[in-house]
């Protein structure tokens, strides 16, 4: 185990050297003043007659793909991952920043994801076409063919405009200038319904939570629609299986029959769906984080894509490919730990 | 198991349910104003900010010498300085040369630190060395020193070709070369140390040139002429002061420089916290020298989703917001909103004909001939294409169906609300399609109507507005002469901007924002020949440019009389029209949405931010 897990780490600077050349390489694409669009929102900034190339030079726009790529190398080796146009900060910092965000959504859309997913695609095999599994379907396919956009939309509209209970954004106005000005609150994990927890402000805490239920809606029943169908995929076929059979002939309850025999069974492969598809929620929430005006990683993803912000886009994909290699380990682990037949020697 | 559950998601329900109650009461505090925008500032750097959003907040916390009396963009008022300088009362003289400051006493910083004419000084001169890439500290060095970066006056000093010549490695922010070093003390001491003296209580500006619009560009409203406190920049890491290695201090990376994030001001609010393009909090100074502002504080949300910024605006959780064009139908009927419109912004839309358009590789001027499948580089250099554009472009009905009403005419780059305007109706082009065709028919000999055109016109993807401007001109063009194929293409902002610094957009469409209200502002960027715009135009313009304009904007800017400079704009503007120069789309008109609850919002079109944003310092709520 332990020396699949480091050749499975030894294999992480190779992709991410694979994605951050190819991103390079699209960039280059660009000439140095096409480069310069992202520190130039209006020609009328140019008043300076030698701006232009100052500014190619400044932010050595004219480098040679080589040359540009190694000195980027270079300078993330050191930590520095360069200033950010569209954060308006030092990228590392603007990672800092809004990471926990999309960390405490995506930890708390993960839990309606994984139990009502589950649990309703259990429901749906063992009620095989009669009406609630037809019911929980509809319910499912609506889910997965709803653009995020109109769906996000709608709960805002609903949940905020006509019944004013759910707010954008992460926090209210006087609870933000409480974490930001007070001196008697500390941060201690940036997940703030957490360290409102640990600081004792329970008025922060359900703050925090009002904001949080509208974009955990939004995310959680796409993917829970997606999850419910596999696992009902998979425990019909499961349910078929020979040993459920015997299970039923030995005069088993039914309930033990499908909780501890085909249930078991059924959750290996939607594991390993389930697994990724949370870490490909901290990479997809952009639409999400946008329209609930939500301050993640997301939001400043898409923003910086719009803005041709490529330092940001590269070290965005970079996160994001780190975050996808050491979570497909984790389920490769997690898989074998489940199901004990699986071997990853 | 089932009955526990539900009773779990019935407490829950009920603990949102109230707190949702219980906190909707607190987000509409009554000394605090919430305002939901787009975009946030790039800095807090006075030197650096170039921007709307960063000059927003540096009006709120910094001061300058003078500012704008209340709505007017003409008249002035004192602020750190006791006095408005003018030729009358002796604080203007040598024909404009020099201009002398009394500072006022007793005014605090945010820190507690006392204002002293030696934080004037510095702080102009802070600027000069500063002077970023892209930045606004040429407004100070036309007037100052007649150039337009400290880096022209040092390579004239040194004598080298690039600036990152005088340096080891070639990098401007490694070690200067030793052989450079006196050179570039010299650049201090012999230039920008001589910009600025003090004499007591008084701060004396020495300027290179006569310069009319100078009080326009120190007075508040423009960064560049904020008020530092000295010691605390040092402390801060900034400039010492000293001549020898301020090159350390010029140009730095938005990272490295120490004011980026931190403020200093003497203004009436001070900053308490800003988590870049999220919230930014501005909180009351209570030791403001005209008294404390009325609002406790005020939060700035960067919200970039519309929708949002309209559900905060009708649930209350916003006071003001700012709101598109396009959607301002969606506010107007709202109840407890108010909407103030039809106020004249001090920018322009335009569209321009470069005379003479770089061919190389260039695809958009199809074949480069008058052959019907494209046209020469010099098509735009005969005055009867400029004209017959001119006659072609529908004016009203794109400012009524394209703005929705929401901009108004102007017949040349001076607009509406700056010295020299004309509302002359012999100098706005009418939309004529019989005398579009008439100048068309004349242009190149007949050939161009007898043969036709082809070429592209641009916009950037995104902007609808000007995506319409082409689409009229390409529509109108093909209905008078089938063989004129106009073909509009939108690009990345990207490609726009690379195709107009290398002069090869046939057509293009630009705006331009006021640094200052003023015609000396507009007029060159548009109509001179080292202009921001018109240097694009290509040879033929430039030569034209500096033969029949450059004479009268240097006269209209070294002129001290209004009424004479007046005179020299309006015969700008006849020149812009006689030889159609360009075509001046529209002169946009904003609004301000508000809660009925916010009292106090004035307009000054050259206040940052405004007329969305608003003078925090009047602001109270009811």
């Amino acid at each position: 185990m332990l020396s699949y897990i480091i050749r499975r780490l030894l294999l992480l600077p190779v992709i991410l050297f694979g994605v951050t050349f190819l991103i390079f390489c699209v960039f280059s694409l660009l000439s140095p003043m096409e480069r310069l669009a992202t520190y130039v929102r209006d020609p009328g900034t140019l008043k300076n007659p030698q701006s232009t190339a100052r500014l190619i030079s400044k932010y050595h726009l004219d480098d040679p793909f080589p040359m540009g790529y190694f000195n980027w190398v270079k300078r993330l080796i050191s930590f520095d991952l360069g200033w950010s146009q569209s954060a308006n900060q030092p990228i590392g910092e603007a990672i800092r920043q809004r990471f926990p965000a999309t960390l405490e959504l995506v930890l708390y859309s993960i839990i309606p994801v994984i139990l009502v997913g589950i649990w309703l695609g259990v429901i749906s095999a063992v009620h095989h076409n009669d009406m609630l599994d037809q019911t929980i379907r509809v319910t499912a396919i609506i889910g997965w063919s709803l653009p995020t956009f109109i769906f996000g939309l709608l709960v805002l509209f609903i949940f905020y405009g006509i019944l004013g209970w759910l707010p954008p954004g992460r926090l209210s106005s006087w609870a933000q200038e409480i974490i930001h000005t007070a001196e008697s609150f500390r941060s201690y994990t940036g997940l703030i319904t957490v360290d409102a927890l640990l600081n004792g402000n329970l008025a922060i805490f359900w703050d925090a939570l009002r904001h949080l239920i509208a974009p955990i809606i939004t995310l959680s029943y796409i993917s829970w629609a997606y999850l419910l169908r596999i696992t009902r995929s998979s425990m019909l076929e499961t349910l078929r299986k020979d040993y459920v059979r015997t299970a039923r002939a030995k005069g088993l309850e039914e309930n033990i029959v499908i909780h501890l025999h085909a249930k078991r069974n059924a959750l290996i492969p939607v594991t390993t769906v389930a697994g990724m598809m949370i870490i490909s929620m901290l990479g997809g929430v952009m639409i999400t984080e946008t329209i609930f005006n939500y301050p993640g990683l997301g939001f400043w993803a898409a923003t910086s894509a719009q803005q041709l912000d490529y330092g940001s886009v590269i070290s965005f994909a970079l996160l994001f490919a780190s975050i996808m290699v050491i979570g497909n380990l984790i389920v490769d682990i997690s898989y074998a730990l489940i199901d004990p037949r699986v071997r990853l020697e | 198991m089932r009955r526990n559950f539900c009773i779990v998601v019935t407490l829950l329900a009920v603990a949102i349910i109230f707190s949702t109650l219980s906190f909707a009461a607190q987000s509409k505090d009554p000394e605090t104003l919430i305002y939901a925008t787009i975009g946030g500032p790039e800095t807090m750097d006075p030197h650096w900010s170039y921007d709307t959003a960063s000059g927003e907040i540096i009006f709120h916390t910094y001061d300058n010498l003078i500012a704008y009396k209340g709505e007017s963009t003409s008249e002035f008022e004192p602020m750190l300085a006791t006095e408005v300088p003018s030729a009358a009362s002796g604080l203007i003289k040598d024909d404009g040369l020099t201009y002398i400051f009394p500072i006022r006493e007793g005014v605090k910083f945010h820190n507690g630190a006392v204002l002293t004419p030696e934080d004037v000084a510095y702080s102009v001169k802070r600027g000069l060395i500063f002077d970023r890439a892209g930045g606004p500290m040429w407004m100070m060095f036309e007037p100052l020193l007649g150039t337009h970066s400290i880096e022209e006056i040092a390579l004239e000093v040194t004598g080298v070709e690039n600036y990152s010549d005088l340096f080891e490695g070639g990098d401007p922010r490694g070690e200067l070369k030793a052989q450079y070093k006196d050179a570039m003390i010299k650049v201090y001491t012999n230039y920008i140390d001589k910009t600025v003296t003090v004499e007591g209580n008084k701060v004396i500006f020495h300027l290179a040139q006569p310069y009319g619009p100078f009080l326009n560009i120190l007075a508040h409203c423009g960064s560049w002429g904020a008020i530092l406190n000295k010691d605390w920049c040092i402390a801060q890491g900034d400039w010492d002061g000293k001549a020898d290695g301020w090159w350390k201090y010029h140009d730095p990376e938005n990272e490295n420089d120490p004011l980026y994030a931190v403020e200093n001001g003497t203004g009436p609010f001070v900053l308490k916290k800003w988590v870049p393009e999220e919230i930014l909090i501005l909180e009351r100074f209570n030791e403001y020298w005209k008294g404390p502002a009325k609002l406790k504080s005020v939060q700035y949300y960067y919200i970039n989703e519309w929708t949002t910024r309209k559900l905060m605006l009708q649930t209350g959780d916003a006071d003001m917001i700012y709101v598109p064009v396009q959607y301002l139908k969606e506010v107007e009927d709202m109840p407890g909103v108010r909407v103030v419109k039809n106020l004249p912004t001090l920018s322009n839309t335009v569209s321009m004909f470069p005379w003479t358009i770089n061919a190389e590789g260039n695809s958009y001027i199809g074949s480069g001939k008058l052959d019907g499948k494209g046209i020469p580089p010099d098509f735009f250099s005969d005055i009867h294409v400029r004209k017959g554009f001119s006659y072609l472009f529908p004016y009203e009905i794109f400012i009524d169906k394209i703005m929705h009403g929401n901009a108004t005419r102007v017949p040349s780059p001076i607009i509406r609300g700056l010295l020299g305007f004309v509302d002359d109706p012999s100098l706005y082009y009418e939309f004529s399609l019989l005398k579009a065709a008439e100048e068309f028919r004349q242009a190149w000999n007949g050939e161009l109507w007898e043969k036709g055109c082809e070429f592209n016109i641009f916009y950037n993807e995104g902007n609808d507005v000007r995506k319409a401007a082409c689409d009229m001109l390409s529509t109108y063009a093909a209905m008078i002469n089938p063989k004129f194929k106009i073909t509009p293409v939108g690009v990345q902002w990207s490609s726009y901007l690379k195709a107009f610094l290398t002069e090869k957009l046939p057509i293009f469409t630009i705006g331009w924002l006021a640094d200052y209200p003023d015609p000396h502002n507009f007029a060159p960027v548009y109509m001179g020949s080292k202009g921001d715009y018109s240097a694009y135009f290509g040879e033929a313009y430039r030569e034209f440019a500096r033969e029949n304009v450059d004479p009268l904007l240097e006269k209209g800017l070294k002129e001290n009389d209004p009424k004479k400079r007046e005179a020299i704009y309006r015969e700008l503007a006849q020149i812009a029209h006689d030889q159609a120069i360009s075509l001046y789309l529209y002169q946009p008109i904003g609004h301000h949405v508000e809660r009925d609850w916010v009292k106090g919002w004035y307009y000054n079109p050259i206040m940052p931010g405004e007329p969305a944003g608003a003078d925090f310092y009047n602001i109270y709520k009811e």
